[in-house]
């Protein structure tokens, strides 16, 4: 089964998105913080991981960084979600090394799709 | 005196154990309340997604008694914010039949200011045609906050027939509200109102058409550049012009170049040079280089620094200036180094993308 | 003769009391005052806008500028917080003032730095040579200046000063921990209101015993220390409320050096921070108040309670010694040096509120507390006064100090709650108690020395505090 790690710190976010992804048939980490994340997708190496950008401890975009210098791990795609829509925080989202961006508010039907491209894309 | 001296003491040892009293208990209070509502939370939330998502239907959800609290209804709102296409319509549509919706507009003119607040707030995030005109109105509340909420509302709302109130209200000075909300405000109504925006220019204050000139620099269409230019050329206000050349950068039409560079001239304000003189690398057209080139020797430091960060960005014809400028002896050489020395230390980032 | 020294001791007496009381209940309003503008805080907190400012072009650049001495351990990890706080665009200067660690090295080493050609200008006043201007390679907007040092602080964030390209700067201490939304709310309200606030300052609170990872608080916890803990409760007191207090009374005078914002054209207007200054962050705004009110335009000077920062306070006695004794003394050389705002209607509440309180308070409180205890001890020696009277006077005394300390504890209940543990609630309340016996008599004599040493007029430099500094394993914790 497809694994997907999700971090966010709004739990109705973390919700939303677990729910619609769980519904599709993928298993799903959820976690509330950057520090979490990275200690997760260690663990249990995700297909795909989702990440907000602005959490506590680790911003989406430094888990991002961390996940591109582990070797296990540097080929995992990342999928941004940020409340802000400033260029230069895609800028450096992409820099970092993230895979696909979305901006919050976002449709979960949306995510949903945008996962399945990124997910057949890598396969 | 004594006696006094007695009573006060008293009064002073009866007056801290209240305090402490009062601070326990509200701590008791808070950290149950905490916990309970959130066990309670987690559920409503789940139910919500599910309704969001569609694995519940409105009559499913109906039936189930604990939707019917207060708590519920701030989850929901709370959710207003975060979602968009379908889940947000099915979220919309079920706060329209519990007639929340109604409810808030008729809140907008309650008496106590944070129910203004929160109502316009709500309408704000809904997002339904029927908030404009109570928001509109509500720009011209007695309390601030009220106005900064209403204007950040119209904004999400989205509608550009609000531009013209938007307008008066960056000029109202009995009711002023803050500039940047505002321009947050008019960007998210975004190229719909921009016509609007346009014919806003021929009245009201400076600061009014400072927002525009802000705003049509983000919109980024190349045939604002001739009232741009105008508001350069003509506008008694110094900060219309320096948001105006900074706009004319943005948008990066070569037919800017000819006002832009009369506005290098030693005779302006440093400030507005400066911004020129960012706006022409932005534009970036290499005709442009040697006047940018002859500022490095200006008197003012500052202009000649940013001219020479300026050429740095402005491609091989820009860098070819620059080391001439950097090997002359000439005042502006420390400046050339500089800025070529900073480019040099972003180009391992540039290779790498 | 006896009767006529009795009465002498009396009155002395008395009028030490009403000045303890006077001053006690200046605070008291202070307090009450900060306790409104708490509550409209929070009511409106839903409705302040965060979110917007954070992708509003109307948010304002900000150079973040950090002197920094000797700063090896922290260095890097507090440059990274710093690079990565929520804010659409900053800079960070970090003025390495002349460091004989491996400040430089540690930060040349984690960022890349890369030295370039630099002209200095000169748009405030600089003493120290520099030696060169490094930049980060990459995507981080960092300059690492390194001079030497003259030994004062000011002159390294001078040198910042003058190499900032942003209208804003913010002053940050090299070892403060700042929340990652502290810089987005203390600018708040220069997006608000940007015609007229000129400089905004943020709550400070000891980061002792809290734990922390990768330059964030993430538990907030009472220090272990009696004497950190007692600081906690001063610092909500004074720190919080207090300048709460005076921000509402539009007369702050004090924006902490560890964490304050203002607005760069003012601060080169008025010619930076001044090198021969001791007490240099209230300094800074006392001249700024005077350059505003000669403009004759409406400005504001604020401070914001919510964003922290979180600094690490001295635990021994030496080292507190030593930082109040300067806190005095730079309070004396600021009064002294812009004394032209004591008691001038044209200052408004500052001069006719704030700086008679700092000078008759803060300045001669001291003075007052020490001799008035030292009476008090001889009067009951020679029987001028009785024990019971005495026991009254000191009992009246103590307990309204405990009383405000205590409402200031349930302020921050109300509000802020930061200390969630019941165990931290109850040290809070002991602390408070145990600060009026010895910490407060002693406080009193350091102020003091602090005041003989301003009159003396004895030179400042940068001092060495020992940093523990945090334990940053992955589990997070901090022993």
């Amino acid at each position: 089964m497809t694994t997907i790690l999700v971090a966010d710190d709004d739990p109705d976010i973390l919700e939303l998105v677990n729910y619609k992804l769980s519904q599709s048939g993928y298993a799903v980490i959820a976690v509330p913080d950057g520090k979490l994340a990275l200690e997760q997708a260690r663990e249990h190496h995700p297909d795909l991981m989702i990440l907000d950008v602005a959490m506590p401890f680790h911003s989406g975009i430094d888990v991002t960084l961390d996940i591109r210098k582990d070797p296990d791990l540097k080929n995992t795609p990342i999928i941004l979600l940020t409340a802000k829509s400033m260029e230069q925080d895609t800028e450096r989202g992409f820099a970092a090394g993230a895979t696909d961006y979305m901006t919050k508010p976002f449709s979960p039907r949306e995510l949903l799709s945008r996962v399945q491209a990124v997910l057949g894309r890598t396969v | 005196m004594r006696l006094a001296l007695v009573v006060s003491v008293l009064l002073l040892l009866v007056s801290i154990l209240l305090m402490l009293l009062a601070t326990i208990i509200f701590r008791f209070v808070r950290t149950k309340l905490e916990a309970r509502s959130a066990t309670y939370e987690a559920e409503l939330r789940t139910m919500l997604v599910r309704f969001l998502s569609e694995d519940l239907s409105l009559s499913e959800l109906r039936v189930l008694k604990k939707i019917h609290s207060s708590q519920f209804d701030e989850i929901s709102e709370a959710m207003l914010t975060k979602v968009k296409g379908r889940a947000k319509d099915i979220l919309v549509s079920f706060l329209y039949s519990r007639g929340a919706i109604d409810q808030a507009i008729t809140r907008t003119r309650k008496f106590g200011y944070l129910g203004r607040c929160k109502a316009a707030m709500f309408l704000g995030n809904v997002g339904i045609p029927e908030a404009r005109v109570p928001l509109e109105s509500m720009l011209r509340d007695r309390r601030r906050d009220v106005r900064t909420i209403a204007v950040r509302c119209l904004g999400q709302l989205g509608k550009p027939e609000s531009v013209p109130a938007l307008l008066s209200a960056v000029d109202d000075d009995e009711h002023p509200v803050p500039f940047g909300t505002v321009l947050v405000a008019l960007m998210r109504i975004g190229s719909s109102g921009k016509e609007l925006m346009k014919a806003g220019l021929n009245s009201g204050g400076g600061q009014r058409r400072a927002a525009i000139a802000e705003i049509l620099g983000m919109e980024g269409s190349t045939e604002d550049t001739p009232d741009l230019i105008s508001l350069l050329e003509n506008d008694p206000s110094f900060e219309v012009k320096v948001r105006s050349a900074r706009a004319l950068g943005r948008i990066g039409s070569p037919k800017a170049i000819p006002s832009l560079n009369k506005y290098l001239d030693s005779g302006q304000p440093t400030a507005l040079r400066i911004v020129c003189c960012g706006a022409l690398a932005a534009i970036g057209d290499r005709e442009t280089v040697p006047e940018i080139i002859s500022l490095l020797s200006d008197g003012n430091d500052q202009l000649a620094r940013a001219a020479a960060n300026a050429a740095s960005q402005m491609g091989p014809t820009g860098i070819k200036y620059l080391n001439l400028a950097a090997t002359s002896n000439s005042k502006g050489a420390s400046f050339a180094k500089e800025a070529l020395a900073r480019l040099a230390a972003q180009a391992p980032r540039i290779s790498q993308d | 003769m006896a009767p006529f020294i009795a009465t002498l001791f009396r009155v002395l007496n008395w009028f030490g009391l009403s000045y303890f009381l006077a001053l006690n209940t200046i605070y008291l309003i202070l307090i009450i005052l900060a306790s409104f503008n708490l509550g409209s805080y929070f009511r409106r907190k839903t409705f302040s806008g965060f979110e917007d400012a954070l992708s509003s072009p109307a948010t304002l650049p900000v150079s973040v500028l950090m002197p920094a001495h000797n700063e090896e351990a922290g260095i890097v990890e507090s440059a990274r917080a710093v690079l990565s706080l929520d804010y659409p665009q900053l800079e960070l200067i970090i003025v390495d003032d002349g460091s004989t660690d491996a400040t430089y090295d540690k930060l040349r080493e984690a960022f890349d730095l890369v030295e370039i050609p630099f002209e200095m200008p000169e748009m405030v006043p600089t003493l120290g040579q520099v030696i060169s201007v490094n930049i980060a390679r990459g995507l981080n907007d960092l300059t690492v200046i390194r001079k030497r040092s003259v030994g004062k602080k000011t002159d390294a964030v001078n040198v910042a000063i003058n190499v900032a390209k942003y209208p804003l700067l913010c002053v940050v201490d090299a070892d403060a921990v700042l929340d990652a939304d502290a810089l987005i709310k203390v600018t708040m309200p220069f997006v608000d209101d940007p015609q007229r606030v000129v400089a905004t300052g943020g709550a400070i609170r000891p980061s002792n015993g809290c734990t922390a990872y990768r330059g964030r608080i993430t538990e907030v916890r009472m220090p272990k220390k009696w004497l950190a803990k007692i600081q906690v409760i001063e610092y909500l007191r004074a720190f919080l409320l207090g300048r709460t207090g005076w921000s509402k009374l539009g007369a702050l005078l004090i924006i902490s050096g560890a964490f304050g914002v203002f607005r760069k054209d003012v601060v080169i207007a008025i010619g930076g921070y001044d090198l021969s200054s001791i007490g240099e962050d209230a300094d800074l705004v006392a001249r700024i108040h005077k350059y505003m009110r000669a403009l004759k335009t409406p400005y504001r000077v604020t401070f914001v309670s919510e964003p922290v920062c979180w600094t690490e306070v001295p635990e021994n006695l030496t080292i507190l010694r030593r930082q109040r004794k300067r806190w005095s003394r730079g309070l004396v050389d600021t009064l002294w040096s812009n004394k032209s705002l004591f008691m001038n209607p044209k200052y408004g509440t500052l001069g006719l509120l704030a700086i008679p309180y700092f000078l008759f308070f803060e300045v001669l409180g001291p003075v007052v507390e020490l001799t008035g205890f030292l009476l008090l001890l001889i009067a009951l020696y020679f029987g001028f006064v009785n024990a019971y009277f005495a026991g009254l006077f000191l009992s009246v005394a103590i307990l309204y100090g405990i009383l405000l300390s205590i409402l200031s504890l349930l302020i921050e209940e109300i509000s802020y709650h930061r200390y969630d543990k019941w165990k931290f609630l109850c040290q809070a309340v002991v602390a408070s108690i145990f600060e009026n016996f010895g910490f407060r008599q002693m406080h009193a004599y350091w102020r003091l020395e602090g005041v003989f040493q301003a009159l003396r007029g004895t030179n400042r430099s940068w001092e060495a505090m020992p940093r523990k500094g945090f334990a940053t394993d992955q589990s997070g914790t901090n022993s």
